[in-house]
């Protein structure tokens, strides 16, 4: 469809506002635009927190050069021809105001070349006068800079935030579209560093492990359901792992990422006891319906939207996110099939299939999250304890209860402030790459909170002066290592995904090992700390820490029918 | 080799020389021990090349010689058996160890002693030491090494010799023995009763860096001896030998410079407290139950007398589930009030490795490192850092 300005009528029918707030709905914009224009490359580069430049170049369908002064003119859209538009729109802009907006507020240089044209053009237009416009030759696809936002209305510039918050507006927005998008390759840049460049993904989970870390992907519980019409898919954390906010609730309705009420509250309603009061789970969903029964005409910014059948989409969700976690067994039982019960020789009473067994235990048991009172009995490998609860035998793993323990132990301390650090009688000195330099200076504040005091030193030395308490009996060296890996490792601007990733692998290395060897007493203690976690059943990694053998199922693999 | 030997004494002998011997290695030798029968005495070793344990007790020996057997198989063996005298015997075609004890009998496969590790003898002249002060310091000293094998020197105790510097009660001549792990530091005193003819020459000085666990295995060996131990240092093969009465530890130094402890050691006070060693030891272990989902920490705050009022020590500690613990120990505060946080278990360590009733804690700021006596033992100096809350 060839851009051309709305009639009156539609314009009046479309949300009014304001669009460009900040530099991130700028880049909000202009990355919507390239993804409508079917792009698969889209590049993001930002100096100055936006406010100085913005670049969004993309490989998508281009502007036909005789179509680019329009494109800047307000309510002109290529997206929307009729009233019946508005009511199926199935591209991420239809209003034909952003470029509008962002052009009388900045001086702006478009630069793009349509599939089919031979010849590109460069425009230039500043507080939303055109000043020039030349042919170009270029490759398909188009490239917005955006410099000196805001330059023309002084108010608004003071009402900017600082560059630091600023830009984690922009990482966040970007984030949301790299995972709404995971087939187009994404590349984020600020102030001429790459904070990353994410490959289209074949598989939307490969780029959530790109975007959160490999470790959070591979724990979380996969939804899938369709029902008349509707499909909602993605991924939910299992109970264990949770978070202090409702940051992570992420929802995508047909490729658009919302701000709902009714769907956090449709997948909270399915976690319910799952989860301790004041926490909340990780949730990627997205949901696809027909275009006509979501109304994104609501607000300018088109992030709210109106569903046609609410009631109907929350019970889906609901219904969705639950059967997900349902299948993700709390205390998991044992799977008897693995025994080799073959040796006790009685061919005419057959062992009984132990998924009968699960298919017999009610749905409430197995949901409820507390563990019983459960009696140490012994240990077996130095790996695993064995113990006595009212309703079977329960085998826990050692490392991974305890990681539990100290996880719930140090998210308690943080929620108070910052935790206990254990300083060294003599700094250590470490040498490190000018790179891990700067991840250890970027972060330096949350390595404090978390226990850590690394100063520089010389350009490429540190100093460790301090490491949480809970390592103190650890190998300083291993540490520092560790942390560095997870500095490297998760450089995403995801909020909070580095401090969670921080404290769980604090918890792996300040767990008791594989192979350790307990005394009765220490295991006592260990499993009365897991009786009193909010979370017991697993690990902060998603692994389970306990397994159940009912005793029913014991007596039935005896062969002793009661 | 033909040797008659007491079933409870053969025992003690593997299980003192089996300390030494690796559970998996890849010279297959190393996994077993060598029995050599010497006139009068059967020698027991083992080795893993980094410590070797010697030990020599008494035997019938009928026909000298040796071989090596499978440690492990052998101690369980033996120590299953009555005690009654035991009979070995070696074929050496076969290299085959017969064992006869009453009505038990069994024969293990051995090996040729000549393929083990040659391990040198300790006669010469070193530091004669008292085996009951030796094992004290050792006490005091290794549990301040550091576990962490990413920085081993810190695995080690420094034993440092100045002739001439005695330090010992009265200016008498001592090695210093110090450990730290990063966190703290243990520095003893330990007399000597007779330095080697070499290391009495004026201004002689040396310092080694032993592994703290082959002190400790000496300590152990150590418990019940009577007679001077000598400490000799085998500057050319790098390593240190220890030789105890009926017993040998030898054992390879590490390499490196120890850290300047000297100056890590506070210098003076503002605030300091003599409080009963076991008082304190008690009231730590309570709160190390409620410590420990809180890092191990304890808060104390020293309160100084004040009239007729004594000083006091209060401790604290905190965890999620219990609240809070507290626990009020009068004590002698002189100085400043001051409040601080330990790692519980520090503390402890250091508790249990003092022996007299009394110790010291001197501090300047909560976030400076403390010093830690023993009162009235001047030999006994301790620092801990501690936590930051
Ligand atoms: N990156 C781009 N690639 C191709 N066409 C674009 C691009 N950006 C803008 N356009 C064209 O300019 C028009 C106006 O853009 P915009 O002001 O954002 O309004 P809207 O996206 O609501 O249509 C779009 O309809 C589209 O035709
Ligand atoms: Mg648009």
């Amino acid at each position: 469809m060839p851009i051309r300005i709305l009639d009156p009528g539609l314009v009046a029918q479309i949300a009014a506002g304001e669009v460009v707030e900040r530099p991130a709905s700028v880049v909000k914009e202009l990355v919507e635009n390239a993804l409508d224009a079917g792009a698969s490359r889209i590049e993001v580069e930002i100096e100055g927190g936006g406010r100085r430049r913005i670049r969004v170049a993309d490989d998508g369908s281009g502007i036909p050069a005789a179509e680019v002064p329009l494109a800047f003119a307000r309510h002109a859209t290529s997206k929307l021809s009729s009233v019946e538009d508005l009511f199926r729109v199935t591209t991420l802009g239809f209003r034909g105001e952003a470029l509008a907006a962002i052009a009388a507020v900045a001086r702006v240089t478009c630069r793009t070349r349509a599939v089919g044209e031979d010849l590109g053009v460069e425009l230039r237009i500043e507080g939303g006068r055109i000043l020039a416009q030349r042919p170009l030759a270029r490759p398909p696809g188009t490239e917005m800079i955006v410099e000196d936002l805001f330059f023309n209305t002084p108010a608004r510039l003071k009402f900017l935030k600082g560059e630091g918050a600023e830009r984690r507006q922009i990482d966040l927005w970007i984030t949301r579209y790299a995972l709404a998008y995971p087939h187009v390759h994404f590349v984020l840049r600020h102030n001429g560093r790459e904070i990353f460049s994410l490959p289209a993904a074949r598989e939307p989970r490969h780029r959530l492990a790109a975007l959160y870390g490999a470790e959070l992907a591979d724990a979380l519980l996969e939804v899938s359901e369709e029902a008349d019409g509707v499909q909602v898919y993605g991924w939910i954390s299992p109970p264990g792992i949770d978070r202090p906010d409702r940051q992570e609730l992420v929802f995508f309705v047909n490729g658009r990422w919302v701000q709902d009420r009714m769907l956090p509250a449709a997948v909270l309603q399915a976690y319910h006891t799952l989860l301790p009061s004041g926490r909340y789970p990780w949730v990627f969903l997205w949901v696809k319906l027909p275009p006509e029964r979501v109304d994104v005409n609501v607000h300018p910014a088109k992030i709210e939207v109106r569903f046609r059948d609410p009631d109907g989409l929350f019970r889906a969700v609901q219904r969705a996110v639950h059967r997900a976690l349902r299948e993700s067994t709390p205390v998991p039982v044992f799977q008897a099939a693995e025994i080799p019960v073959r040796a006790t020789e009685f061919p005419a009473r057959p062992v009984p299939m132990p998924s009968e067994d699960l298919a017999g235990e009610p749905a409430e048991e197995r949901a409820s999250p507390g563990l019983p009172p459960l009696r140490v009995i012994g240990q077996i490998q130095a790996r695993y304890i064995i113990a006595e609860g009212p309703d079977g035998l329960y085998l826990l793993d050692q490392h991974a209860a305890h990681e539990r323990v100290l996880y719930e132990a140090l998210q308690a301390q943080r929620q108070q402030g910052p935790l206990p650090a254990q300083p060294l009688l003599q700094p250590v000195l470490i040498d490190v790459l000018p790179e891990e330099m700067s991840l250890l200076e970027e972060n330096r504040g949350l390595l404090e909170e978390l226990g850590f005091r690394i100063e520089p030193f010389g350009p490429r030395t540190v100093r460790l002066q301090a490491v949480p308490a809970v390592l103190s009996a650890e190998a300083i060296l291993s540490v520092f290592q560790d942390l560095l890996l997870d500095l490297q490792e998760s450089r995403r601007p995801v909020e909070g995904a580095l401090e969670a990733q921080l404290i769980r692998s604090i918890c792996k290395r300040a767990a008791v090992k594989a192979g350790q060897v307990l005394s009765v007493e220490q295991m006592q203690h260990l499993v009365r700390a897991l009786e009193r976690c909010a979370m017991p059943w697993a690990c902060p990694h998603g692994r389970p820490t306990i397994l159940r053998f009912p005793i029913g199922q014991l007596a039935r693999q005896f062969g002793r029918e009661e | 080799m033909d040797v008659t030997i007491s079933q409870s004494t053969f025992e003690r002998a593997l299980s003192v020389a089996g300390r030494a011997v690796p559970s998996r290695a890849t010279l297959p030798t190393l996994t077993h021990v060598l029995l050599q029968a010497e006139p009068g005495r059967l020698k027991v070793a083992g080795t893993d090349l980094n410590l070797a344990i010697i030990t020599w007790e008494e035997a019938l020996v009928s026909e000298p010689g040796g071989i090596t057997v499978p440690a492990k198989p052998l101690a369980e063996f033996i120590s299953a058996l009555p005690d009654e005298p035991i009979h070995l015997r070696v074929h050496r075609e076969t290299w085959t160890l017969q064992i006869v004890c009453g009505s038990y009998e069994t024969a293990m496969k051995g090996l040729d002693p000549e393929e083990y590790p040659i391990l040198p003898d300790l006669e010469g002249d070193g530091f004669a030491l008292d085996p009951e002060d030796f094992r004290l310091a050792i006490d005091q000293v290794t549990f301040a090494a550091a576990a962490d094998e990413t920085r081993p020197i810190l695995t080690g105790v420094l034993i440092r010799w100045e002739e001439g510097h005695g330090g010992g009660a009265g200016g008498a001549a001592a090695l210093t023995l110090a450990a730290a792990d990063g966190y703290r530091l243990s520095v003893k005193t330990l007399p000597v009763l007779r330095a080697p003819v070499a290391a009495s020459e004026p201004g002689s000085t040396f310092s080694v860096i032993v592994p703290a666990s082959t002190l400790k295995e000496v300590g152990r060996i150590l418990k019940g001896e009577t007679e001077p131990v000598s400490m000799m240092v085998l500057r050319g093969r790098n390593q240190v030998g220890f030789r105890l009465s009926r017993a040998a530890v030898l054992s390879q130094l590490i390499e490196g410079q120890f850290p300047d402890f000297q100056a890590i050691i506070p210098k003076r006070w503002e605030t300091r407290v003599e409080i009963s060693r076991e008082a304190l030891w008690k009231a730590c272990k309570a709160l190390s139950v409620f410590a420990r989902e809180t890092s191990n920490a304890v808060r104390l705050a020293l309160i100084p007398g004040e009239g007729d009022q004594p000083g006091q020590v209060l401790l604290q500690s905190r965890s999620p589930e219990k609240g809070e613990t507290r626990v009020a120990i009068d004590a002698l505060v002189e100085g400043n009030r001051l409040e601080i946080a330990f790692n519980v278990r520090f503390l402890m360590d250091v508790l249990e490795a003092i022996e007299g009733d009394w110790v010291a804690f001197e501090m300047t700021t909560p976030q400076s490192p403390v010093k830690v006596l023993s009162v009235g033992d001047p030999s006994f100096v301790h620092v801990v850092m501690p936590m930051f809350l």
